[in-house]
């Protein structure tokens, strides 16, 4: 009895006052699937650490790389400056992302249709030997993809998503909205990207940043973008990572979430 | 006064527009879950058209309940039975749904362990079968039936509208909660529509009197509600709140339009729509997991040019493979089927 009154009584107040969720974590860990934006580039950070920075380059055979490996830094890229702006901001004490870097490669291509090369296999072998856990997966792709058919596009991605949840990458996905380099606009993969999180909740697909809003004069080479556009795209996935925390907030509460927990 | 509705409006213990409206309404709830409509060119304006379908079930629920138990309702028994018929063919229905989602690792996302996750999603009906929501949130009202049967019972037709108006005001200025996961919120949002139901069925000889003006009016309702569709939906039912639902109002209209048109053009039987009528509850059940299965076997990209094709094959086939199984779980399980697929 005292039971069902505790379990009425936390449901009365929640559903009034809610949850908060505006606690620090203590170390954030992150998958990163994005295309062709940002130079690699790994410096020694006192607050980052990297130790599981893996590259896939599309236009190479396949390298998994880990952190000592990398050097070299000519930018500021967009992950970089992501895990400075969540260190800054009290999201988290320590930031970890895992590159998976795709130039200018289609889905397709990555999740098998390619070249032996551009296979996935081996990222994702070394994430399940590993078993690594991300608390999300930021996905940043699109211009390789400019002029593939909506309902194609999304099959990719669903395809994509399922190869990573049998590695046991079982996260929400932030997709960003990337269908554009120069002049070409990817319309149907904007669809895709735009309508992919309105259901957010049965899949846990979230919106991520819109990265098409960056001004040309940010972009160095069609689709790359320069030292200022990283900057603005890590800013505005700063943004879209804040809104995934306070939407996720709402979504368990809504969800009655924290009478089951 | 409950003999002479018994009488006017129930002839024989029948009454076939609303049969005939429980056919069409069932017809509405498989469209809703099907994927034909995002085919079209014109996809929201079809999506809109067709979906809601609940409101349908929500208005028939709340009509049929007060009739069938004003004169005889005793909460225990009643419940009981709606255990037997409703949650028990929802328990079987949810189990595998369940056990896909935990074998998909989906409780991790929410953070929720194995036995945690199944307890939430019996609880909120969230499930790969993406209909059963509506259990819970119906079974909120057959806890909340005695306060639906007062209100109805009172021979103050001024409280009876004041409160059915109150209430479908609320609904009409709110939405469905987010994903259906909430059964409380659910509950709170379609109580209008419940207490609708409730009310015509205690005024019922009045409404009549009035039916081609009503039907009239649905009619106007649905097709001018079909120039506002809605370019998105609030995600949170909180932030529905004193927002007019096109949605709803859309759906309340082809309600009256199909009820009062039926009661002025179709009052009697009719094989087809009696038919579904029978067999609602077990499409219900079923459809969403026929669907899942037969799309297994034929490619999503068949008929990628021709969306008519297309909706033929899929609400045909989905139809056709739905009616093949509830019949072959009626021959097997005799009047036990009830208990299974609830019809």
């Amino acid at each position: 009895m005292s039971l069902a009154v505790n379990f009425a009584k936390a449901l009365c107040f929640s559903l009034l006052f809610g949850n908060s969720n505006a606690e620090t974590l203590s170390r954030l860990n992150f998958l990163v699937i994005s295309g062709s934006t940002s130079s690699v580039c790994i410096e020694q950070q006192q607050r980052l650490s990297k130790s599981t920075f893996l590259v896939i380059e599309s236009d190479q055979a396949a390298v998994v790389r880990r952190y000592p490996d990398l050097s070299g830094c000519n930018g500021q890229p967009i992950w970089r400056n992501l895990g400075n702006m969540l260190v800054e901001r009290r999201h988290a004490h320590t930031v970890e992302f895992t590159s998976i870097e795709i130039g200018n490669a289609k889905l397709s291509e990555l999740i098998g249709n390619g070249p032996p090369e551009m296979s996935l296999s081996t990222v994702l072998e070394s994430i399940r030997k590993n078993n690594i856990r991300f608390d999300a997966v930021l996905f940043q792709q699109g211009p390789g993809d400019i002029g593939q058919t909506s309902r194609a596009y999304k099959d990719d991605f669903n395809r994509l998503v399922r190869l990573f949840s049998n590695a046991n990458v079982i996260a929400p996905w932030l997709i960003a909205r990337h269908s554009r380099c120069g002049d070409l606009i990817g319309r149907e993969v904007d669809d895709v990207q735009r309508l992919l999180p309105v259901d957010f909740f049965t899949r846990f697909y979230f919106a991520g940043p819109n990265i098409n809003l960056i001004e040309d004069r940010a972009v160095s080479n069609g689709c790359d973008l320069d030292q200022i556009g990283e900057y603005r795209a890590a800013a505005l996935w700063l943004q879209a990572y804040e809104a995934y925390r306070q939407l996720l907030g709402r979504a368990r509460r809504e969800a009655l979430l924290f009478l089951f927990s | 006064m409950s003999q002479q509705i018994n009488i006017q409006v129930r002839p024989n213990g029948h009454n076939y527009a609303i049969e005939n409206f429980r056919g069409a309404a069932i017809v509405f709830v498989v469209l809703t879950h099907l994927q034909f409509a995002s085919r079209f060119e014109n996809s929201q304006l079809v999506e809109f058209a067709i979906s809601n379908g609940t409101t349908f079930f929500v208005f028939i629920a709340g009509l049929l309940f007060f009739w069938t138990e004003r004169n005889r309702f005793s909460h225990g028994p009643f419940l009981a039975k709606k255990l037997r018929t409703v949650v028990v063919p929802f328990l079987i229905f949810s189990t595998p749904g369940i056990l896909y989602a935990l074998y998909l690792q989906q409780n991790k996302l929410l953070g929720l362990t194995d036995l945690h996750y199944s307890i939430w999603a019996y609880f909120t009906g969230f499930n790969v079968l993406r209909q059963l929501w509506f259990v819970p949130m119906i079974f909120c009202f057959y806890l909340l039936a005695p306060l639906f049967l007062r209100a109805g019972r009172t021979s103050n037709t001024f409280a009876l509208i004041s409160i059915t108006a109150t209430l479908l005001t609320f609904s009409l200025y709110s939405d469905r909660s987010m994903a259906n996961v909430n059964p409380i919120y659910q509950t709170i949002h379609f109580a209008g529509v419940f207490m609708l139901g409730v009310a015509f069925a205690a005024r019922y000889t009045i409404v009549l009197r009035y039916k081609r003006e009503i039907a009239v009016c649905g009619i106007i309702a649905f097709f001018a509600s079909l120039m506002f569709v809605p370019t998105e939906r609030p995600q949170f039912f909180v932030d529905s709140l004193f927002l007019l639902n096109m949605s709803l109002l859309n759906k309340l209209g082809l309600a009256f339009a199909l009820l009062f048109g039926f009661e002025c053009f179709l009052n009697k039987k009719n094989v087809l729509l009696g038919y579904l009528a029978e067999i609602s509850f077990g499409l219900f059940f079923a459809h969403t997991a026929v669907r899942w299965v037969i799309f297994k076997f034929i490619d999503s990209e068949i008929f990628a040019d021709s969306p008519v094709l297309y909706s033929l094959l899929e609400i045909g086939s989905v139809f056709i493979v739905s009616i093949i199984l509830i019949e072959l779980l009626r021959l097997t399980l005799k009047s036990r089927s009830k208990y299974v697929i609830g019809c």
